[in-house]
């Protein structure tokens, strides 16, 4: 009795295999799933269900990237890398904003012409804006993370966060300098410096490895570690200095190192990286990215120059706020 | 028909159990293999299954029981290795090539195999059909999902739902 059994047929567990097992990285794939019958929908509004969906799938996948033409003032861009995104550009069309990080599902940007910063999550819309604590540095750095204890940050959403500003004394002795920012008190911590021995600007995104965010110190050749445990500042060597200068990342190893890398002779040049696994390259014939392990590359864009790339990973499932698609156009008029 | 042996039978040749398919037809498969089933693991734990006795699977008919134990005889080398850590590249790439062959069947028999590696409780096999679904599923609407999947025509409210939820959702229809 070979009776083909329609999905309505399967049990709920079996469908639940098969929902669970939808890749991530198309967020349209599992919103047009969740229409096909009142089971599915279900399932998949179901919040135990997509926790565990979550769970299963470990790394957020990334959604598109933010990014600023030029440091003027501008409205940042945001270039989806999924085939259909709930993102509109529309939704950074607010006050003239300057994109600094993004990490565990926020967005840290400078409101332009202000001494705010406003961490913003595009799921769930929400906005939260706090003072920039020392305005006058050229070039600064800053990163923004989950602040929740037990925390997988796969979903973190509407928790407290952490803002790490780096930023360097260049009216005084020229040492780079940090800040904490709290949200859960709403304020920022007396500052931490180090003797570095040599000026340097920070211009480049934070790196979290463990309790450490990594800022480069490019003309100093040292890279700056902010420990968020100790509230301390250190500095260790740049690898290679004579090397490699100029073009050169840190990133997060797979296996929770500090990872580095440099371009040497190529006509290839890094612009950004991040996430797990891939890096973003600006070449003469568009922006890619490039998955460390396979080499792949893929085109995410036609432009050649972007001067800042944040890339945005989470996981955008149908119980998203901004999965209606009208969150984002609404939530920024302010 | 093998000679019934006791249930430590461990001397030599490996340990053979019958399985008996819904349509009376008896499969002779090393326990070894047969044990990748949970819900079979513990009958045949306690020296079930053996020589004319079998285990009887109602659920399950000869078409399906026999694909199914031609996935089961495949992988159980590696199962027995504890999920084969050791197992070497060439070793891994057979059983992928092997599982993408596999899963390349008819629709009906791919709705067969997912009941059966439910109900006999294979992981690994569970896996692998729900999978080949979900990437059946990539890409489509709703509709095409629900053609795709043999669901019959939405009813006129279904129907409805599903026009207001498309509108809803606009984004991802683009």
């Amino acid at each position: 009795m070979a009776m083909p059994r329609p999905p309505p047929d399967l049990v709920d567990d079996a469908i639940a295999e098969i929902l669970i097992r939808v890749s991530p990285d198309e967020p349209a794939d599992l919103v047009r799933a969740s229409l096909v019958c009142k089971l599915w929908r279900r399932l998949l509004s179901d919040p135990a269900f997509l926790s565990r969906y979550r769970r299963f799938h470990r790394t957020p996948p990334l959604f598109g990237f933010f990014h600023d033409v030029g440091r003027v003032q501008t409205n940042p861009g945001f270039v989806p890398t999924t085939a259909a995104s709930p993102f509109h550009q529309s939704a950074l069309q607010c006050h003239p904003c300057l994109v600094f990080d993004c990490r565990h599902g926020r967005v840290l940007l400078r409101i332009v012409g202000t001494d705010r910063f406003v961490v913003w999550d595009p799921i769930t819309g929400h906005r939260e804006e706090l003072r920039i604590p020392c305005i006058g540095d050229p070039l600064f750095s800053a990163a923004v993370l989950c602040a929740a204890s037990d925390c997988d940050h796969r979903d973190c959403h509407g928790g407290p966060f952490t803002v790490v500003y780096a930023g360097t004394d260049v009216g005084g002795d020229g040492f780079p300098y940090a800040y904490v920012y709290s949200s859960e008190t709403s304020a920022w911590s007396t500052p931490v410096s180090v003797h570095i021995g040599s000026y340097s600007n920070i211009d480049d995104r934070g790196v979290l490895v463990g309790d450490e965010i990594h800022f480069i110190l490019p003309s100093a050749f040292k890279i700056l570690k902010y420990n968020l445990q100790n509230h301390c500042l250190s500095v260790i060597d740049q690898p290679d200095p004579d090397l490699y200068y100029e073009s050169v990342i840190l990133m997060p190893t797979e296996d929770g190192y500090l990872g580095f890398a440099g371009i040497l002779g190529s006509s290839l040049y890094l612009w950004s990286r991040k996430g797990a696994d891939f890096i973003f390259m600006g070449t003469d014939v568009g922006a890619f990215t490039m998955e460390l392990k396979s080499g792949r590359a893929r085109k995410i864009s036609e432009a050649k120059i972007f001067y800042f790339v944040v890339p945005f990973m989470t996981f955008c499932t149908p119980d998203s706020d901004c999965v209606k698609g009208k969150l984002l156009v609404h939530g920024e008029a302010h | 028909m093998a000679a019934p042996e006791s249930g430590d039978g461990n001397n030599g040749a490996a340990r053979m159990v019958t399985l008996i398919s819904s349509d009376n037809t008896r499969f002779e498969v090393e326990a070894a293999a047969a044990s990748l089933s949970q819900t079979l693991q513990l009958t045949i734990l306690d020296g079930g299954g053996g020589g004319g006795d079998g285990i009887p699977l109602p659920n399950v008919d000869s078409a399906t029981l026999s694909k199914v134990l031609e996935y089961c005889i495949k992988h159980a080398p590696a199962a027995a290795n504890g999920g084969a850590p050791n197992a070497t590249a060439v070793d891994r790439a057979e059983l992928e090539r092997f599982d993408n062959e596999f899963v390349n069947i008819d629709q009906s028999v791919l709705y067969s195999l997912i009941m059966a590696a439910h109900n006999l409780e294979i992981e690994g096999l569970q896996s692998l059909v729900a999978k080949k679904v979900a990437d059946m599923i990539k890409g489509k609407s709703p509709m095409e999902i629900r053609r795709t999947l043999g669901f019959p025509d939405p009813t006129p409210e279904e129907q409805a739902e599903m026009n207001a939820h498309m509108l809803e959702y606009g984004w991802a229809y683009e």
